[in-house]
């Protein structure tokens, strides 16, 4: 079985741990079993699977990859950097060993760890954080930085890795944040191009994590098997 | 007037696999379900669906190495294929892959013999039921896949297989895994994820098939 734990941990602008809140994860959402689907069905181009996005758009996606040596496909994705730096996708059609063909972009901000000030009870068909905090220093807004996926352990019966991400409160003000998400990548080929969208796998309620004006709030999945 | 309860209380144990919510909010997992039938259709036992109990680390390594996008020209990963070799692994189109074809028994659902307790490092079947129609042989079909569904509370997609007994006689079917591919340039490499014991085993009698519903499940 799978499971995940959520740590919330706040800290000062000189580094001090504020606070912290370590429990279960309870909510990989719909778009997880289908994008888990996708690969394991080996989804053809030709008939593709149709899902929502985090724009609430009924999105294409598939398995499909070229003909070559290099099969690339960014579906799954969720490390990325932070900010709006561009995060690359490949839509399967990346013939060669170099990265010059038919990637698609997003930045680095809409992949990942996500942070939101909804409240809204989670459902499995949830397509999007309830109110997503956007990137930026402007009020409201946090610092994203980037995605981090570290620390895969495996020590019979358990094995688990970390995915993380720094959320900087440069806005003036406080934020609460009430929710937080992992938004993760799909991809359709297509023979000259293709196309990468950004869809919700994750979210949880947090009870509100006040973050203070200079402050740093960490969250951290935990994804965990035991046998 | 005096008045008769007649309702008789009564406290009954439900094994675990007759609940019908199998997993607990947060988990992701799958449930198997396993039905025999007959050569006109009847259905001669069904177990389940009940818990499956045992991803094995080659599914976590394989979501790592595709949620992170473990690059092909600097691969940080090594995963232990079912031949026993430790293998580097890029993200790809075909990671998870598991449309076995019939016969095929490197990708998908596969059956066996062994009943030893799973562990997390299992990386192959303990003893695999080869394909065919000689003895102790069944005959994989090829896999298929129900699309991805959700309630309430849960989300899950069905990958299914059936395997007939045209051996000769009976098989017990005690252990089921999944394997699943991997990829580095330009080589297809096999993995299982899943790998389950079936307490008491499940007989296939001579003439008759199993099909074997591995439902992958997400509960919130």
């Amino acid at each position: 079985m799978l499971t995940a734990r959520l740590v919330l941990e706040r800290f000062s602008k000189d580094g001090r741990l504020l606070e912290k809140r370590d429990r279960p994860s309870r909510s990989f959402l719909f778009q997880f079993i289908e994008l888990l689907y996708v690969a394991h069905a080996q989804i053809a181009s030709g008939a593709p699977y149709s899902m929502m996005d985090i724009t609430s758009a009924a999105r294409d996606v598939d398995s499909q990859t070229s003909s070559g040596a290099h099969y690339t496909k960014g579906t799954l994705r969720i490390g990325a950097p932070g900010g709006g730096s561009e995060t690359i996708f490949s839509p399967g059609n990346r013939p060669t060993a170099t990265l010059d063909y038919s990637l698609r972009g997003h930045p680095g901000d809409f992949v990942g760890i996500q942070a939101g000030t909804g409240v809204g009870v989670v459902t499995p068909t949830d397509v999007a954080m309830g109110t997503r905090i956007a990137h930026g220093e402007a009020a409201g807004e946090l610092e994203y930085g980037g995605c981090e996926l570290v620390r895969m352990t495996i020590a019979d019966p358990n094995g688990q890795f970390t995915i993380r991400r720094y959320f900087t409160n440069n806005s003036g003000g406080g934020i609460t944040v009430q929710e937080v998400g992992i938004y993760a990548g799909g991809t359709k080929y297509l023979a000259a191009n293709g196309y990468a969208y950004i869809f919700a796998i994750a979210r949880d309620l947090t009870g509100g994590v006040a973050v203070a004006d200079m402050e740093l709030l960490r969250v951290t999945y935990v994804v965990q098997i035991t046998v | 007037m005096t008045h008769e309860i007649k309702a008789k209380s009564a406290l009954k144990v439900i094994e675990p696999e007759k609940v019908k919510t199998l997993l607990m909010p947060g988990e992701v997992g799958a449930t198997i379900e396993l039905i025999v039938k007959d050569k006109d259709g009847k259905i001669t036992d069904h177990r389940g669906p009940m818990r499956s109990r045992s991803f094995v680390r080659q599914f976590l390594e394989l979501l790592w190495v595709q949620t992170l996008q473990v690059n092909e020209l600097l691969p940080t990963v090594s995963v232990r294929d079912t031949s026993n070799t430790l293998r580097d692994l890029g993200e790809s189109g075909f990671t998870f892959a598991c449309e076995g074809g019939a016969g095929i028994v490197t990708k998908g659902v596969i059956v066996g013999t062994g009943n030893t307790a799973p562990t997390i490092n299992d990386y192959t079947i303990e003893t695999l039921i080869a394909h065919g129609v000689g003895g102790g042989q069944l005959q994989y079909g090829a896999v298929a896949f129900g699309a991805p569904a959700s309630d309430a509370t849960t989300s899950r997609f069905t990958i299914t297989r059936d395997f007939a007994n045209g051996s000769g006689g009976a098989i017990t079917v005690n252990e089921i895994a999944l394997y699943s591919e991997g990829f580095l340039y330009n080589t297809h490499l096999y993995f299982m994820t899943i790998r389950d014991v079936i307490g008491g085993g499940i007989a296939i009698p001579n003439g008759q098939t199993l099909t074997v519903n591995y439902q992958p499940q997400a509960a919130i």
